[in-house]
């Protein structure tokens, strides 16, 4: 065996030797500081948690008043509903009169009958 | 709500499961946790940095950072010994940047450290164990590392690969030369570790 055989057997041994030697011990005062850090992390999760709780409150107001509208379907449906209402008011189909133009054009005269034809002829009319 | 295992129930259960306990609140699964990585953490930074007040200190950073992300875990995805190592690993790299004014260049050759000596002397009163760290310590940073987890911790090449950010074959190539260069520290010592031809 020569020298560098011998050196790197030598290192197998060593090697060895560290690998299979006990764990490294923690000193107490070293595990007591990690436990108390645990300790202090844990407090801030619970924290963390207590204040998701209390800002849960006014979502379980909206989840009643989801209920009492029937569920995610309901709300879907009155969503819709909403805004095919508003859409079909700026854009009205082809066989619905324009309300813009409806409104501008139509006056109170014109709602009346009474310019459009007689009253007393109507009714002299009906008489015969 | 908390869960409350307790100590004696933790000891059972994977370093996974006992990260989920530890986020819902469980103490015990703190103790557990710490009894069976904090060893392992300082064990290896020990051997990396070569001082135990150092090692103590990455030791206790490594596992707050545990601690801290432990809500984040994900099982199944790693393991979190593995973890632990990366962590300890970048820590004793940032620390010893650190030290050398925000520089460090992995691959240049350190100074023998005289404190490394002292600080292993007190983990270990062996004259072998006292050789090996010395002449790990001559190693560079990224050879010591890769030596450390691949012949003392003993974990897998690919293990290492993840811990250190590398290439299986970079593995290979720095666990190759460094144990040639702890061969050939050693060699001058022989006698001294009692160590006899033939």
């Amino acid at each position: 065996m020569d020298d560098k055989d011998t050196s790197i057997a030598d290192l197998e041994a060593l090697l060895t030797s560290a690998r299979t030697a006990p764990p490294a011990t923690v000193p107490e005062a070293l595990t007591q500081t990690i436990l108390s850090d645990a300790a202090q992390i844990q407090k801030e999760f619970q924290m963390v948690a207590e204040v998701g709780a209390v800002g849960g409150a006014a979502p379980e107001l909206w989840r009643g008043l989801m209920d009492a509208l029937g569920g995610w379907f309901g709300v879907s449906g009155l969503a819709a509903a909403s805004l095919v209402g508003v859409w079909m008011g700026v854009a009205p189909p082809e066989f619905l009169p324009d309300p813009v133009s409806l409104a501008s054009s139509m006056s109170s005269e014109a709602l009346l009958p009474l310019d459009s034809f007689d009253l007393a002829d109507v009714l002299a009319e009906e008489v015969q | 709500m908390m869960t409350q295992t307790g100590k004696a129930g933790t000891g059972v259960l994977g370093d996974d499961a006992l990260l989920v306990l530890f986020a819902n609140g469980d103490p015990g699964a703190a103790s557990e946790l710490t009894a069976r990585l904090a060893p392992r953490a300082l064990g290896v930074a020990l051997r990396v940095l070569g001082n135990r007040a150092e090692a103590e200190d990455v030791t206790q950073e490594a596992m707050m950072r545990l601690w801290r992300m432990a809500p984040n875990w994900q099982p199944g995805q790693a393991q979190v010994s593995t973890w632990m190592y990366r962590v300890v690993m970048n820590l004793c790299i940032d620390l010893k940047r650190r030290q050398r004014g925000g520089h460090l260049d992995l691959d240049a050759v350190p100074e023998p450290q005289d404190e490394a000596r002292d600080a292993v002397q007190q983990l270990q009163d062996a004259a072998r164990y006292d050789a090996l760290q010395e002449a790990l310590m001559q190693l560079p940073p990224r050879q010591r590392q890769a030596v450390v987890l691949r012949h003392i911790e003993d974990l897998s090449n690919p293990d290492i690969g993840q811990i250190m950010d590398i290439s299986v074959e970079a593995v290979e190539s720095l666990t190759s030369r460094g144990k040639r260069a702890l061969a050939k520290a050693l060699a001058d010592r022989r006698a001294d570790l009692g160590y006899t031809d033939g």
